[in-house]
């Protein structure tokens, strides 16, 4: 049978299918889809005045909870920093941590790599194109010693390079990337946890299973990670070792139609923020409720607006926010100010920051 | 004289604005279902999350308005719905049974044919099939939406439109 052929038995059959589907359709109405956006904005509402209250109530206690001391803006110097980080192109700054962004328009705009030096300096290391590397979307991941890039190919082959791009290879085939479950780089950036299967970086062995649809976050230090239970709604918290710390009923307010996922989890282990699936390949970024696991009760989010973020080092956060990554406190108190590059601020959204902490494990 | 006349405009602009998303939910909405309908085998699945998308678009329909193709948007925000992890997990087994059961009791077969035979296709190659004959999407349209290169969604076709044939003949 030719492609002429095939074309037109499936063509046939779509003609078919619509004919025996459309007297099924009973569009609900616009009436009804104002109703969704209306329910979603109430929920929003609800979630912000609730939060606005905690702020108001707890600020300081909620500070003290998250069980750091602030002393100010993080420093290189302060953090341990045995691991090797990468080199910017221009700018001798020690980066304190590296951003991928990535947009999920349909311009086909590149993954673009940055480091964040402590002085605020910003260097970009990489710039990606889809065409290049044919990426899933936001899969693309810094290991967390800021020795490689890691993705995942449309054809769903897990690729590695040098944060630069060189040094490419083909890691391991058959790794999926839908929903939230791009593969997570362990702790000590030696391996890759996918859905089915822990994969060593240096020899591409497996060495171990796969997150088995758990969407793990590690925690910037690499002592705990996090993720959200199948099933009934649960938080999950480990130790590195898999050892749980503790788990906690959850129910995402803020994810009506996709469910939940983990976006990050506090060095401590205490606090997960959690934000709904992403839609397109890769994991959540955008922060939408923070939970204190140790009470089961939600915190106040430190700005008013869903964000990607991530925890940072020293019981502070990073968050991106009005055109900047924000350092600041559990209260939104900031630190540190860090001027996203412009090309990044004038793009369409949604888009994502992906932050990873460097040299801090 | 202008404050007047801005009180009076704002209504008059917003319902000028609920008028055009009306009109713009009436002409896509048929379209989208079947579209989703077809990948996702399951009209409630489907209508649940076209819905959803015009709700996003209703959101930020004064921004949307002013697109060439506002509903190119919301097709993408509705194919992502259909395709994240939790809704393919949640319907792989369902879909599965519900196959079954349709076969059994045979209410539509054009319809049950095209979706079992769809649902043999990896998701890429199906979503890249319905896309281009469903939605009659253009190959650059489809690598567009799914942000991957021409030749990707190339080879997705060639080997979806092979394997959906020859399920189809199977079928038959």
């Amino acid at each position: 049978m030719s492609d002429f052929d095939d074309d037109q038995l499936i063509s046939g059959a779509f003609q078919q299918f619509n004919r025996a589907a459309d007297p099924a359709l009973r569009p609900a109405g616009p009436a009804v889809v104002r109703n969704i956006a209306a329910r979603h904005r109430r929920n929003r509402l609800a979630t912000l005045s609730a939060l606005a209250a905690l702020v108001i109530a707890a600020p300081v206690a909620t500070y003290a909870a998250l069980g750091q001391d602030n002393q100010g803006p993080p420093t290189p110097g302060g953090t341990p920093s045995a691991t090797a980080v990468p080199t910017p192109t221009s700018s001798p700054a020690q980066p304190v941590f590296a951003v991928a962004y990535f947009a999920t328009s349909r311009t086909g705009e590149p993954v673009r790599i940055y480091a964040f030096g402590a002085d605020g300096k910003t260097n970009l290391l990489t710039s990606i194109s889809p065409d290049e590397y044919e990426f899933v979307f936001a899969t693309i991941s810094v290991a967390p010693d800021g020795s490689k890039l890691a993705w995942v190919a449309s054809n769903n082959d897990l690729y590695i390079a040098n944060l630069d791009g060189s040094e490419k290879r083909k890691l391991a085939s058959n790794v999926s990337a839908a929903g939230h479950s791009a593969p997570v780089w362990s702790a000590d950036s030696k391996s890759l946890i996918t859905s089915d299967r822990t994969i060593q970086v240096a020899t591409g062995a497996v060495s171990g299973p796969g997150a088995v649809g758990l969407y793990l976050r590690w925690s910037a230090n690499g002592s705990f990670y996090a993720h959200v239970a199948a099933g009934p709604s649960r938080v999950i918290v480990k130790r590195a070792d898999g050892s749980l710390v503790r788990q906690v009923s959850y129910t995402c307010t803020e994810c009506e139609v996709a469910g939940p996922s983990v976006v990050d989890v506090s060095e401590d282990g205490r606090y997960v923020a959690l934000g709904p699936f992403p839609t397109d390949g890769g994991r959540a970024h955008s922060w939408r409720e923070l939970l204190d696991t140790q009470t089961g009760k939600l915190r106040p989010m430190p700005v008013n607006e869903t964000n990607s973020g991530r925890f940072f080092h020293d019981g502070l956060i990073i968050i991106a926010v009005d055109g900047q990554l924000k350092v600041m406190d559990s209260d939104g108190t900031v630190r540190q100010t860090y001027p996203l590059p412009a090309e990044l601020t004038s793009v369409f959204t949604p888009s994502y920051l992906d932050v990873t902490m460097l040299g801090v494990r | 004289m202008i404050s007047v006349a801005l009180t009076v405009g704002v209504p008059q602009a917003r319902a000028r604005e609920s008028a055009d998303f009306d009109e713009f939910y009436s002409a896509s909405v048929r379209g989208l279902t079947l579209q989703l309908y077809a990948y996702l085998g399951d009209l409630s699945e489907a209508q649940d999350v076209v819905h959803e998308a015009f709700a996003r678009a209703f959101a930020r329909w004064k921004h949307l308005s002013g697109y060439d193709e506002p509903v190119a948007w919301v097709r993408r925000v509705a194919w992502n719905l259909a395709t994240n992890h939790f809704r393919k997990q949640r319907n792989a087994s369902v879909f599965l049974r519900r196959q079954r059961t349709e076969h059994i009791e045979g209410p539509d077969p054009d319809r049950v044919a095209l979706t079992r035979a769809l649902a043999t296709l990896p998701a890429n190659h199906r979503r890249a099939v319905v896309l281009h004959y469903q939605a009659q999407l253009s190959v650059a349209e489809i690598a567009a939406q799914e942000g991957v290169a021409e030749g990707t969604v190339k080879s997705w076709l060639s080997r979806g439109r092979a394997a959906l044939a020859a399920q189809l003949r199977r079928e038959n």
